[in-house]
């Protein structure tokens, strides 16, 4: 794999990114959503408006925007283009993750700045973020993998939206929601952003075993993108583009 | 070498389901020809290329392309594909959309200037690509195809869908590609397009080649051999030999036109497909 052509490709997708209107809305929303509620809920705190937010952000990023990429390509026909060119599969899925992780760190740090947090948590909201995103990419692939063009990616997406975003969410209100959002990778921003509220600590039990949790998350979606990956591809004879 | 066979085929099958998209087809492409590969909607001639360039497995039969089979790596550098899907970036532009695929294939960027002014698109290169006409856009797939100045094209369809002008500028652009030395595997269905730009065609239908040879030699192999006399009475036909000519000179005064008899590409085409 070569970094050059990582490189343009993921130039290439940046720019689709903030150039393709669905796009830019899924990145534009957790954006905006952060304004307009610390706007309006300055009574609540801006930890709590930064970790539903964050959540938004980690829900939909790495399960929308990325399938949605991939989408576009195979609806547009430049995927075919770039095999023909010689662009392998892991090439092109890594260039399309890697790109998934820099908007996701770019709409987070824009939430953070936004929502005028803890500075010291700064680094540490990153790393939280990176570790959610690189765990739910393969979900976001899984859904690139099934889903046949770009409407079918949203419709697949949109329930992981919800499956990962709402039950953190309300785990601050509810118990059970508490017990069941335990497994679910996007919990570490509750766990170790929105519990520690004065300043993000990392290594904790509880956070260390939502951590735990992302990267057992990750171990499985892979497995299921690969099995899924070696059956179907990503729309073309994968047996001629691996 | 001007006779080296850049393309081997044998034996090619491909069957999709119950249907046989392509059925034991043998051909060899040498360099620096433009090969023809000529067949009605659904006879196959996109599958072919699909087998040829790495896109699909073939059932049986053996593909080399430059000696390699069509998945190797090594190849990519030395072919182009230009179909019928476009594959541009619409929100990008002209120049944008060809310094990607040059950074793809580690060509200078200095290529890209020349390429835009091989195909008339120089003063459109900070154009975006959805603002563009349909020839245009098939231009600068062209240019796309071309940037890494491949030995060895496959264009599939290239004048399907555009207007007669568009096509002719398209089919110089062949014609100057070949001239530099660029073999060139050309599909259409197009009989007439065929006729004018290809050294060599084959005649595909229902998944088999039923012909292939020079046009010229198609045509005269198929030929009548009749020769066709106009005078101011009408036409008439005669056998193409040098007694009958000279008889019918002797015995008709008034001779406008003489001209042989010859089966188009097409005629050839309908002959060997019907019944």
């Amino acid at each position: 794999m070569k970094i050059k052509k990582l490189y343009t490709l993921m130039k290439k997708d940046i720019i689709t990114c903030f150039t393709d209107i669905n796009i830019l809305i899924m990145i534009a929303m957790p954006v905006l959503f952060c304004i307009f509620y610390t706007m309006i809920m300055t009574v609540t705190g801006s930890g709590y408006i930064l970790m539903l937010c964050s959540l938004f952000n980690l829900s939909i990023t790495p399960v929308c925007i990325l399938p949605a990429l991939i989408a576009d390509e195979k609806d547009k026909g430049t995927l075919i283009t770039l095999y023909r060119a010689g662009v392998r599969n892991r090439e092109f899925i890594c260039a399309k993750m890697g790109t998934v992780i820099i908007i996701t760190l770019i709409i987070a740090g824009s939430m953070f700045w936004t929502t005028r947090a803890n500075t010291q948590s700064f680094f540490i909201y990153l790393i939280l973020n990176l570790i959610v995103s690189a765990a739910l990419l393969p979900a976001g692939a899984i859904v690139a993998v099934l889903a046949k063009d770009q409407i079918s990616a949203n419709v697949y997406s949109t329930s992981l939206v919800l499956i990962f975003m709402a039950c953190p969410a309300l785990s601050v209100e509810s118990d059970v929601c508490k017990q069941f959002s335990k497994i679910l990778p996007t919990n570490v921003i509750v766990e170790i952003l929105f519990h520690n509220e004065k300043e993000a600590v990392l290594f904790t039990r509880d956070g260390l075993i939502s951590i735990l949790v992302c990267f057992l998350w990750f171990v499985l979606e892979t497995l299921i993108f690969l099995y899924l990956y070696k059956r179907k591809g990503i729309g073309l004879d994968h047996r001629a583009q691996s | 070498m001007q006779n080296e066979k850049i393309i081997k085929v044998s034996q090619l099958t491909k069957t999709f389901g119950n249907v046989k998209a392509l059925e034991k087809c043998d051909m060899e492409v040498s360099q620096g020809e433009i090969f023809g590969y000529l067949g009605p909607s659904g006879a196959g001639k996109t599958t072919t290329i699909k087998l040829l360039t790495g896109q699909m497995y073939s059932d049986a039969g053996e593909i080399l392309i430059f000696g390699e089979n069509p998945f190797s790596p090594k190849i990519k550098p030395q072919i182009g594909i230009m179909s019928d899907t476009s594959g541009l970036y619409e929100k990008m532009t002209v120049y944008e959309n060809l310094a990607i695929f040059a950074d793809i294939y580690h060509v200078d960027h200095k290529r890209i200037d020349e390429v835009l002014e091989a195909v008339e698109l120089e003063k459109s290169r900070k154009k975006k690509v959805e603002k563009l006409s349909r020839g245009m856009k098939q231009r600068l797939v062209f240019a796309r195809t071309i940037i890494h100045k491949p030995d060895l094209l496959f264009l599939d369809e290239p004048t399907a869908n555009l207007d007669p002008a568009t096509a002719e500028e398209v089919r110089g652009l062949i014609k100057k590609l070949n001239q530099d030395g660029t073999t060139i595997f050309l599909t259409t269905h197009n009989m007439e397009e065929a006729d004018e730009l290809c050294d060599r065609i084959a005649l595909l239908n229902k998944g088999s080649i039923i012909e292939c040879g020079s046009p010229k030699d198609l045509k005269l192999k198929y030929s009548e051999h009749r020769v066709v006399l106009t005078t101011e009475q009408g036409n008439t036909e005669i056998p193409l030999n040098n007694d009958s000519i000279i008889q019918a000179l002797k015995e008709n005064q008034d001779i406008l036109m003489i001209h042989s008899k010859e089966p188009s590409l097409k005629d050839v085409f309908l002959s060997l497909t019907a019944g």
